[in-house]
């Protein structure tokens, strides 16, 4: 975390009160069905690419904590339109080697000379810059499908249930 | 191999470091011996065994770990011994082998808070047989060079009241000159010089001038006496017409400008001092009445070239508020200028060189959206002027952001600077090392960076240019294209800047990367 020098000693008190205020919002209540939840989650393949309490795919963000990181009306908009929430820092890319071949994953780092990528795989891919034909950043984009008209309302509140029944906080 | 090492450090280390030494330093390309390697500013290196031919092939000779992180060392090399400094410290090293020879360090007080800096130190100066070093808690510091001990130490300031020192001192002519920190805290600024010798205050020069004496019309009430202008980056030395260049920072409070109208003379300026008396030879501003945080804390680069056919002493600045500028050193007659980096401030520069503001750029309570953001186009870390070339290469930052101000009461020793800023998302920033004609700004190439840099940049006779990235990238460019030679990942970010010098005859490259110092060699 970098040092707050620009912050004179009236505004650290004001962030610290609003710090406070944070935890005094109302908590959302938990409504689903962690069990009809279970079953959601197998259905929409979410384990294939998340980890939920040690079991599943590292491939998205570890979904044990997220009830404690996230309230219910959140998660449950970045299950229907994970596009429109994305992480910050996420970026999808999409380099293409000067062989021609091409590797579409998340940007994992960047900087002026090299790019590292992870694939839908897990598999990492260190690639220079100098030996791409091509890279292309794809804002807004994501390798999570949307769950919208898919799942209802109800059933993101149960796939939310069980998340929390399972996750850590 | 320990017989050798032994030899060579008493056989040729430790010999005085005249003044004369400092003011030829191509007569010992080997050695670094002043902040940018001559004291014209230039932080060009005339050692040529690195070249563009054979440069892939550098690697890591050795490195140093700091005790502290985020190192902005410019080391200072002296007959095979690199004298490094970090806050409150400097440390002696065998250039062969990256062994210690000797440590020093002066406690901080527990009460010292940096008021807008971190905890750095930039590096040393050397004259005769005595290392300088500046403090965190504001004294000047003479070292014996041979063992590190302390042979006097001068206050220069109060920390207590928001003053600092994070700069390399500049050693001249029997004086070493030092500046303050302190833009944030609303301090009265200054440019000082000490006798090399005793350490006896020889001059002062304040950059915000009190009653009576010129410019101090350009400050409203008593703003003047919490008005900034501190002069943390150390300045270039003409030996001919012994004139001292120094760069002043912003006015206080830095983004509110409401309680100090006027042009806050000499805030965000470049002044001409006599380095004998401190006596304000010519002064520059390049930002009047800055609401920006636009210090002109700049290394000033010194070169002679035509200008419209007619041979002229020059004095070059890519400042912090997107323009480079060319200067006449002996006057300070606005020659040529032009923005070096995104600007949407000013529509231009008059013929005088002052910036045609475009209106409702000044802060304001809902915030102003503009370019460069409030660490600038480029900040402390060095240019580098190459003779070879005849181009200045400096590292530029392409980021904007939201500027706003508020109401704020001045309280000795804290933070004083009306307001703020939010910069645009790291998605929307970048970087580039670029090459400009040094006497027009012109662009000639440049070699973009994944992100805002602040690391200095280092020009060789191998025709190459070294810099630095905030992701940990050391690299090599051709000087003549920009194109990419090398690169290194050093692990953390690069915020110093790079020097060269030699060791039996070996070319070596050194720069800080967070608390590791690394040479590299073939």
């Amino acid at each position: 975390m970098p040092a707050n020098w620009f912050l004179a000693d009236d505004d650290l008190v004001n962030l610290a009160a609003y710090v406070r205020s944070i935890g005094k919002i109302a908590s959302e209540p938990i409504v689903g069905d962690a069990v009809r939840g279970a079953r959601l989650f197998v259905k929409g393949g979410c384990a294939n690419c998340h980890i939920l309490a040690g079991t599943g795919m590292g491939l998205g963000p570890d979904l044990t904590k997220i009830c404690v990181q996230r309230g219910p009306s959140q998660i449950k908009k970045s299950i229907s339109r994970p596009s429109e929430n994305l992480p910050e820092d996420f970026l999808l890319v999409e380099a293409t080697t000067a062989a021609g071949k091409t590797i579409e994953g998340i940007r994992v780092n960047e900087d002026a000379f090299t790019i590292q990528i992870k694939d839908a795989t897990g598999t990492f891919h260190s690639l220079g810059k100098r030996d791409l034909k091509d890279l292309k950043k794809l804002r807004g984009q994501t390798p999570m499908p949307s769950f919208e008209g898919v799942f209802t309302d109800s059933e993101l509140d149960d796939l939310v249930a069980y998340m929390a029944s399972r996750g850590k906080s | 191999m320990k017989l050798v090492v032994v030899f060579l450090l008493c056989g040729s280390g430790f010999a005085q470091v005249s003044f004369d030494r400092i003011a030829n330093p191509d007569r010992e390309p080997g050695n670094w011996l002043t902040y940018s390697r001559n004291l014209l500013g230039h932080r060009f290196s005339p050692l040529s065994e690195v070249t563009t031919g054979n440069v892939g092939r550098l690697k890591v000779k050795w490195a140093y770990q700091f005790p502290d992180p985020s190192n902005e060392v410019s080391p200072i090399v002296v007959d095979n011994i690199v004298y490094v400094t970090g806050p409150n410290s400097a440390t002696a090293i065998d250039a062969l082998t990256g062994r210690v020879l000797w440590n020093w360090k002066r406690p901080l007080p527990p009460d010292f808070r940096g008021i807008g800096f971190g905890h750095v130190s930039r590096g040393p100066a050397v004259l005769d047989d005595k290392l300088y070093v500046a403090t965190l808690d504001c004294y000047l510091v003479a070292l014996d060079l041979k063992s590190g001990s302390e042979r006097w130490s001068t206050r220069v300031a109060d920390y207590k009241t928001g003053y600092s020192m994070t700069l390399a001192p500049l050693a001249i002519r029997a004086k070493v000159v030092v500046g303050v920190s302190g833009g944030e805290a609303g301090i009265r600024g200054f440019v000082d010089a000490y006798d090399a010798a005793s350490g006896k205050q020889a001059w002062r020069f304040w950059t915000i001038p009190g009653p009576g004496e010129p410019g101090h019309d350009s400050w409203q009430g008593d703003s003047w006496k919490t008005g900034g202008g501190p002069t943390w980056v150390t300045g270039s030395y003409d030996p001919e017409l012994n004139l001292v260049y120094w760069g002043v920072g912003n006015p206080s409070p830095d983004w509110n400008g409401d309680p100090r109208r006027g042009d806050n003379l000499y805030t965000c300026s470049l002044l001409a001092l006599d380095a004998d008396t401190g006596q304000l030879r010519w002064h520059f501003q390049f930002t009047p009445h800055d609401t920006h945080d636009w210090d002109s804390n700049h290394v000033p680069m010194l070169f002679d070239a035509k200008v419209q056919d007619r041979p002229r002493k020059l004095i070059a600045v890519a400042n912090r508020n997107a323009f480079y500028y060319v200067l006449d050193r002996v006057t300070g007659e606005f020659l040529a200028g032009r923005p070096y980096a995104k600007q949407t401030w000013a529509t231009g520069l008059d013929a005088k060189g002052k910036p045609i503001v475009i209106p409702g750029m000044e802060t304001t309570e809902s915030g102003t959206l503009l370019y460069p953001n409030a660490n600038g186009a480029t900040v402390w870390f060095s240019p580098s002027y190459d003779p070879q070339t005849g181009l200045v290469y400096v590292a530029a930052r392409e980021i904007g952001a939201t500027y706003f101000k508020r109401d704020m009461e001045y309280k000795v020793g804290t933070f004083y600077a009306g307001g703020g800023e939010n910069e645009l998302p790291a998605d929307d920033a970048w970087g580039a090392v670029r090459a400009l004609d040094a006497t027009t700004g012109a662009i000639r190439w440049e070699f973009k960076l994944h992100s805002p840099p602040w690391a200095g940049v280092l020009s060789t006779a191998g025709g190459l240019v070294f810099s630095g990235t905030d992701e940990g990238n050391f690299f090599a460019l051709d000087a003549k294209t920009g194109g990419a030679l090398w690169d290194f990942q050093t692990g953390g970010a690069i915020q110093a800047n790079p020097i060269a010098f030699t060791i039996n005859g070996q070319q070596r490259i050194a720069i800080s990367a967070d608390r590791v110092l690394y040479v590299f060699g073939l």
